[in-house]
């Protein structure tokens, strides 16, 4: 009897242990695959002999950015400062292909040295020289056509995409949950079958001893025994409780909240690509709790020059100029003067126009498709800028604010930046490659406790700290390497709550 | 040192009332349930409320709804500014300079702008007049500004309708009624020399012009007598900290009269002493007949009955100039005592003393400016070189209109800014009538008023904190008001009405800068160009510009025709409130909410009646009426009253008292229907001159009581003594009487509670004596404590800590209303506070001592004392309340559940729980709170809510709040340190009461810096810390309250 009651305690506990164990499951970090890098088929003849060079349009993609992106059009269909590169091959085809590759190392050169195509080119675009990348290697240039190639036709914006789906998609292919409820089921037989056992032994040995049973139970009556009712019920009101608490605790935390705005406005592009400092936009984060978003006049700051993206064309700067009032139409390109007193129809003249006029730049003459993309421009511009509280054009433009701290929490941005000198990536990740932002940082109070627990303060070289007697001299006597934000006070309640 | 035995708070407590007792033993006081019951509002709000059902109701769908509404986060949009202003960056405050102007009320203040609104009034500490004091009408004037009963467009009413107008079609009807015709304006005390200067422009379009000025809390007697003797209608600059001597008939110049900020100053810098040194110290003696507010602060009150008061001026005129006639003897012996010690006392102090009344009575004003002349003291403690002009009505002038609009002489009237001549004045009613007499009356003002709504053209001024303007308070001394925030409604300014109607239409501030430079800027040689003295002007707020002085003529005054006594039984005097003012200040919810420094009544005025006391148990009340908030019907003349009554200590026998500037009719949501109006009893003198007393009053007998009645006197009192019956009757605190029965002689518990010392000048080492020796016992007792010693957490950093003053502090309120207007703190109404539920984060205790008849006032400001052996932060279940390495006692409302343990723990009581859901934060509207009967919270209406402070929480239902030294203030300087890299110096960080004191008598600092002017001042031999037996360990000082009595008058007391 002791041994059968063990046998039951025992089975008991392994049942414990697999509902722990599928909790644990539902925890499981999702695993992201990485995309395989892309290889163009469609790569130039490797010059210089040797083994075979495979273009990694990728890398391309990298070297493009970083050489190329501020003068060329990334979807490679519109000119921007220099021409589209699309088809460049194709146009250089009459020529060695080494002809092309000392083009795009030193333009000048070949200018100089009279080659038809160069100079051909050189008067094309205003007789604007081209600056010179003696630091990029052939392979290099195989990369870059590659990518060039691989977004003209279309091929490498398919295949990244794909990528990226899969990507995406990554969080759930590779889950091992299938085999612990594998494992689970197989345990629950096993209990059943245990117990069944054990009831058919219990069965024996009283019938041995002579006593009266009415048989050995069966297996429904196992599972419909007080004993395992009550241990499933005892299991369900822990994993609920469990799952309600975890749950709970995180309601409204917006981690990964990625909206849509109002203007597809991309960080990789500003951040990553042009590398322009999160402080020239942001430049209440120096000074102010709030890092700001930037006012649209900061916006016109570059955009007065820059009228056309690279991605999206006329469709999403155009947002800016109808948000502030300039136009940016040949011979205007200044602010309207009494804006705000225009009708839409009167704002939708000078906008289209601009559209209109942008799109034969591009593509020689305005056709149906080019209509249906003025159509199309001028709706986003319209439902982009207005809502049920904001019917008019004119005015600031309502973006979705990601970072959402509740009322009861005072954060400051210059404390963390100013002072703490806290790197804008460390809360908010690495939005210089972010197409559209999302938040980064669950942005609970145990994430920021912790930094603060963490985190020293920059102690030394800042005399306000100075009233820190004590551990000045712990510092200097060496019995202490550094003060956390949590020893001057940085974990009190009304450090963030007042 | 003459410690009183007797310490009072009032007449209850005097006479050990059990029922007071008891309440004040607990922190949260409940009315009896058969009380409750028996209040049929009560029971009809309640079944139209909650029942149980609709509570399991609401329950079953609050947990859904919670659920539902948890589940998506809704999208929060974040607009940025299209072109952003350079100076605005969003989440830092930015600070213009402006000044507080209303009728004759001036204070220079820096007004804190959050993204372009207003949110907060600042003292402005360059201004040379108030040195960066303000008065509680100033800190609350930025929620005028949000107010939604505010005017919002032009409009023209006629034959009981109201239709909204264009500007020009009215301007056109005005203009042509202008033109030609007869022309008055009238208007309170104006002191914008812009718009005197279009008055000038405007006259010179009409046929005849004449701009009629009054104030309904007037001063004509002084103008009239200083005309007289100076040949100016001016009231002479005072120099309160160069007097020694002080004596005044009436005139509530800390309280309201004429310039209050500024005299508090004054005054305040010969009141705080340094050491043990009370030789520097000023004396004020105050004849009166009812406590007024500047009474309270006296040293010597000396009782007169208001009919008297001529009648004593020219006894001590007697006295001290000789000649005159003072015959007749004054009802209180003693006061002509005092009168003659007086006297003798003015002579040894010539040149050094002053005189003043508020008296409008001009043969009695010219009584003290001889007075004055004869101790020389012109050229010293007042001149008339730099005269105010913040007082130029004269009362005879509207009677003369009123002749005119009967006589139907008058084209047009034009009504500008709070005159309210329907309301404020004794003939209101006729001025009604004879309105319809007029062919066009024309409002110009800010809100709705009784005169407005009978004004056939109402026009909208823009709040201060919206306009341009300019001031001309006193001499040379110009200020300026600078807008702050676009204007929110359909408004325009009053000059530029009047520059459209002379035919020179130009916008404010182009005629104020024009203005400025052709009369003020070649009067002055500080700045070369016109453009240096403009921008400095803007930056410090105000400009000094020489001044031509007027030769006084000099004449010797004296004239027979003082106020002869009534020889009446029972006489009533009129004064003005410290809050509502006279009337214009109606509608603003904290004002109302301020309690009266005198009867810490809210919401209502009361009648002030006097009691007598034997010294024992017994009390013979003014007609029996042993309870405040009982009520009697006044009457006076025709009119007759309701009012409830305060049994007022310091009241004379045979006086009533009671206030002017309530019975608004119409106004806002907050003022309608508060008080009673007295304006209509006033009566005139034979020059016109308005009378603010009655001489046959009648009082009935109770004839009810007022349920609602909210005095906060005896809410969160702390330490009552009573008599303990098993010890010989010995004065015991009762609040231990509880511990002491446990067990007899444990420590301190016995001790009176040291909630507040006091002095006097003469006696003031050997206070300091006692009072070291009193801090060394309770330093021994604290030291069997079983707290560790935590010195060294808090010995490092900073712990931040204060200091206040007690004989600084006069007690005006202009700190709590610049605490509710910093820390988001609600107002919860007339009966919500009847409850004992009022909110504010700081009081202002008030104590008697000394002679029950005249007794001295003892103002303690009473705010979280920030113990570092804090008792509510043990008591706490959830550690929702605990300490800070800054030595602050943090409250963190999130974690709040509302045990409210913390607050019954608090030895101080300055814990308070939200009772109701103030700021419309939570789902169901039954626990809104409601005060003026509308259907959502004050706090509720987006307009108004643009006055909170956005960097302190709005606290919802259910926690507990309280004082958090401004904590926000605190964060905000330690991060400009940092940032700025340099350390935190003192004086860096003021918290909200400290920039609004007027006398500078709350310090805040950090107590771990020992050049620090908190920590001097904790170490300070007159430094006491207020229940310092208990060992709480607070962090705020006080300074003894020092008198400076002179053994000389009234020595009844010795």
């Amino acid at each position: 009897m002791i041994f059968n009651s063990f046998i039951i305690r025992f089975s008991q506990v392994i049942l414990a242990f697999l509902v722990a164990f599928s909790l644990m499951a539902q925890d499981a970090t999702p695993q992201v695959i990485e995309g395989d890098p892309i290889v163009s088929e469609s790569a130039p003849v490797p010059i210089g002999g040797g083994g075979p060079v495979i273009a990694d349009a990728d890398a391309g993609k990298t070297l493009f950015r970083n050489n190329c992106g501020t003068c060329h059009n990334k979807n490679m269909v519109a000119a921007m400062t220099g021409p589209a590169l699309g088809g460049v091959q194709e146009r250089w085809s009459d020529y060695p292909i080494e002809d092309l590759y000392s083009w795009i190392k030193n333009s000048t050169a070949l200018i100089e040295s009279g080659h038809p195509r160069a100079v051909q080119v050189y008067n094309d675009n205003n007789r604007a020289l081209m600056q010179a990348f003696p630091n990029l290697s052939d392979k290099d240039v195989t990369d870059i056509l590659a990518y060039v190639d691989g977004v003209y036709t279309g091929t490498y914006g398919a295949v990244a995409a794909a990528g990226a789906g899969v990507a995406s998609a990554g969080g759930e292919t590779p889950s091992n949950k299938s085999y612990f409820y594998i494992v689970i089921g197989f345990l629950a037989v096993l209990a059943i079958v245990l117990t069944k056992v054990l009831s058919n032994l219990r069965f024996l040995a009283d019938r041995e001893a002579g006593i009266a049973t009415k048989g050995p139970r069966s297996v429904w009556s196992i599972l419909t025994s007080k004993g395992a009712i009550s241990l499933l019920l005892f299991a369900l009101v822990i994993l609920g409780g469990f799952v309600t608490v975890n749950n709970a605790i995180g309601l409204n935390r917006q981690q990964d909240y990625q909206p849509e705005q109002p203007i597809a406005f991309s960080h990789e592009t500003h951040a990553g690509l042009h590398k322009i400092d999160c402080q020239y936009c942001h430049d209440g984060a120096r000074r102010s709790k709030h890092s700001v978003i930037p006012a649209t006049n900061t916006c016109m700051n570059c955009h007065k020059a820059v009228k056309v993206g690279s991605k999206h064309g006329t469709a999403e700067i155009t947002k800016i100029f109808a948000a502030s009032g300039f136009n940016p139409n040949t011979g205007q390109d200044k602010y309207i003067e009494n804006y705000d007193s225009l009708s839409e129809d009167e704002i939708k003249a000078i906008y289209t126009t601009w559209i209109a006029n942008n799109y034969v730049t591009e593509n020689g003459k305005l056709d149906r498709r080019g209509e249906r993309i003025i159509d199309e421009q001028w709706e986003g511009i319209k439902s982009s800028l207005t809502s049920p509280t904001k019917p008019r054009i004119q005015g600031p433009i309502e973006w979705v604010r990601i970072h959402n701290l509740p009322d009861h929490a005072y954060f400051n941005h210059a404390q963390h930046v100013t002072v703490g000198q806290v790197e804008c990536q460390t809360c908010h990740g690495p939005v210089e490659e972010m197409e559209v932002v999302q938040q980064y940082s669950p942005l609970s109070m145990g994430w920021c406790i912790n930094c603060h627990r963490e985190t020293e303060v920059k102690f030394a070289d800042n005399p306000y700290y100075t009233s820190y007697a004590k551990y000045h001299e712990e510092l200097k006597d060496g019995s202490r390497t550094g003060v956390t934000v949590e020893e001057i006070g940085g974990l009190e309640c009304q450090k963030c709550h007042y | 040192m003459k410690q009183k035995e007797n310490v009072w708070i009032s007449p209850e407590d005097l006479g050990r009332d059990q029922d007071l007792i008891k309440a004040s033993q607990q922190e949260f006081y409940n009315l009896p349930v058969l009380n409750q019951l028996a209040d049929e509002q009560v029971m009809e709000e309640d079944s139209a409320g909650t029942g149980r059902r609709d509570f399991l109701k609401y329950l079953g769908f609050s947990l859904g709804a919670a659920t539902l509404a948890a589940c998506e986060t809704p999208v929060r949009k974040a607009l940025p500014y299209v072109v952003k202003p350079d100076s605005i960056v969003p989440g830092v405050a930015t600070y213009y300079a402006s000044s507080f102007v209303r009728g004759g009320d001036f204070c220079p203040v820096i007004v804190k702008t959050r993204e372009g609104r207003p949110i907060k009034i600042e003292g402005n500490t360059m201004s040379p007049l108030t040195e960066g004091g303000t008065s509680a009408r100033a800190q609350a004037s930025v929620l005028d500004l949000y107010d939604v009963g505010r005017l919002r467009g032009p409009q023209r009413s006629g034959d009981g309708a109201v239709e909204n107008e264009g500007w020009e079609a009215l301007d056109k009807e005005i203009s042509a009624s202008i033109s030609g015709g007869t022309l008055r304006i009238l208007t309170h005390t104006n002191m914008s020399p812009s718009e005197h200067h279009a008055m000038e422009l405007l006259a010179a379009k009409a046929g005849d012009s004449k701009v009629v000025t009054y104030d309904p809390i007037s001063a004509t007697g002084i103008l009239q007598a200083n005309q007289e003797t100076f040949g100016v209608a001016a009231i002479p600059a005072y120099r309160f900290d160069l007097a020694d001597i002080v004596v005044n008939f009436g005139a509530d110049f800390l309280g309201t009269w004429v310039s209050p900020v500024e005299y508090a100053n004054q005054f305040a810098k010969r009141r705080k002493i340094k050491g043990i040194d009370g030789s520097q110290m000023s004396r004020l003696v105050q004849f009166e007949s009812n406590m007024s507010y500047t009474g309270s602060n006296a040293d010597h009150r000396v009782l007169i009955k208001p009919s008297e008061q001529g009648l004593a001026i020219a006894k001590l005129h007697h006295a001290i100039v000789g000649g005159g006639s003072a015959s007749g003897t004054l009802s209180n012996p003693k006061a002509e005592d005092a009168i003659r010690t007086l006297a003798a006392e003015l002579k040894a102090a010539a040149g050094r003393s002053l005189v003043l009344s508020g008296s409008n009575n001009k043969a009695e004003q010219l009584l003290i400016n001889a007075i004055n002349q004869n101790l020389g003291n012109y050229g010293n403690t007042l001149s008339m070189e730099n005269p105010s002009r913040q007082r130029q009505g004269a009362d005879a002038a509207v009677l003369e209109l009123l002749e005119e609009m009967r006589g139907g002489s008058v084209k047009t009237l034009l009504i500008c800014g709070d005159a309210n001549p329907v309301y404020d004045l004794p003939e209101g009613a006729a001025f009604l009538e004879a309105m319809s007499q007029v062919s066009l009356t024309v409002a110009l003002t800010e809100m709705p008023s009784e005169t407005q709504a009978a004004c056939k053209i109402t026009l909208p001024t823009p709040h201060f904190l919206e306009s341009w303007g300019d001031v001309n308070p006193k001499g040379g001394h110009y200020a300026i008001v600078q807008p702050t925030i676009e204007p929110l409604f359909n408004t325009r300014p009053l000059l530029e009405s009047l520059l459209i109607w002379a035919g020179q239409p130009a916008t404010a501030y182009d005629f104020i800068q024009q203005h400025w430079r052709t009369a003020l800027f070649p009067n002055q040689s500080r700045y070369a160009t016109f453009q240096a003295f403009w921008d400095s002007t803007l930056h410090d707020g105000y400009a000094d510009v020489s001044q031509a002085v007027a030769a006084p003529t000099l004449s010797a005054g004296g004239s027979s025709s003082v106020t002869t006594p009534a020889n009446s039984e029972l006489e009533i005097s009129f004064y003005e409130p410290m809050g509502v003012g006279n009337g214009a200040y109606a509608n603003n919810p904290w004002l109302q909410e301020m309690p009266d420094p005198v009867t810490r009544t809210v919401w209502d005025n009361v009648l002030h009646i006097p009691l007598k006391w034997d010294g024992r148990s017994d009390f013979e009340y003014f007609q029996n009426l042993n309870k405040d908030g009982d009520l009697v019907d006044v009457t006076l003349g025709e009119s007759q009253k309701q009012l409830p009554v305060v049994r007022q200590f310091g009241q004379m026998q045979g006086t009533l008292a009671t206030a002017l500037g309530y019975g608004r009719t119409h106004s806002g949501k907050a003022g309608t229907g508060v008080g009673a109006n007295f304006y209509a009893s006033l009566s005139r003198d034979a020059g016109g001159n308005l009378v603010y007393f009655h001489t046959s009053p009648s009082v009935s007998k109770r004839v009810g009581h007022d349920d609602q009645f909210a005095s906060v006197q005896h809410h969160h009192t702390l330490g009552i003594t009573g008599k303990d019956e098993t010890e010989d009757g010995k004065v015991i605190n009762v609040d231990e009487k509880a511990l002491m029965t446990l067990g007899t002689g444990s420590q301190g518990i016995l001790t009176k509670r040291s909630i507040f010392r006091h002095s006097n000048a003469d006696h003031l080492a050997e206070s300091a004596e006692h009072l070291k020796h009193e801090r060394e016992h309770h330093q021994h007792l604290n030291e069997q404590t079983l707290y560790p010693d935590r010195s060294d957490f808090y010995g490092m950093g900073h712990h931040w800590g204060m200091s206040v003053d007690l004989s600084a502090c006069i007690g005006c309120g202009s700190c709590q209303v610049a605490c509710t207007a910093e820390n988001n703190v609600p107002i919860v109404g007339k009966k919500e506070v009847s409850r004992h539920h009022e909110m504010t984060w700081m009081r202002i205790d008030r104590y008697y001592y000394g002679d029950a008849e005249t007794p001295n006032v003892v103002y303690q400001p009473m705010m979280c004392q920030h113990c570092d052996n804090a008792p509510c932060e043990n008591v706490c279940p959830v550690a929702a309340t605990n300490h800070s390495s800054e030595g602050l006692n943090q409250m963190a409302y999130n974690r709040c559940v509302g045990t409210r343990y913390c607050a019954n723990n608090c030895p101080y009581k300055v814990r308070r729980f939200n009772w109701l859901d103030y700021n419309a934060a939570d789902l169901f509207p039954a626990n809104e709170n409601d005060p003026f009967d509308e259907t959502t919270p004050y706090y509720a209406d987006n307009l108004t809510r643009m006055v909170l402070n956005p960097d302190v929480t709005v606290r919802s239902r259910g926690v507990i709040e309280k004082c958090s030294m401004c904590v926000q203030r605190i964060q905000e300087g330690k991060l400009r340190a940092k940032a700025e890299r340099r350390e935190l110096a003192d004086g860096d960080i003021k918290t909200a009461c400290q920039t609004a004191c007027p006398t500078g008598a709350i310090v805040f600092g950090d107590n771990n810096d020992p050049n620090s002017e908190v920590s001097k001042l904790q170490r300070d031999v007159k430094n006491y810390i207020a229940l310092e037996e208990t060992n709480v360990r607070s962090s705020i000082g006080y300074l003894m309250k020092v008198t400076n009595k002179s053994a000389d008058i009234n020595p009844t007391e010795a």
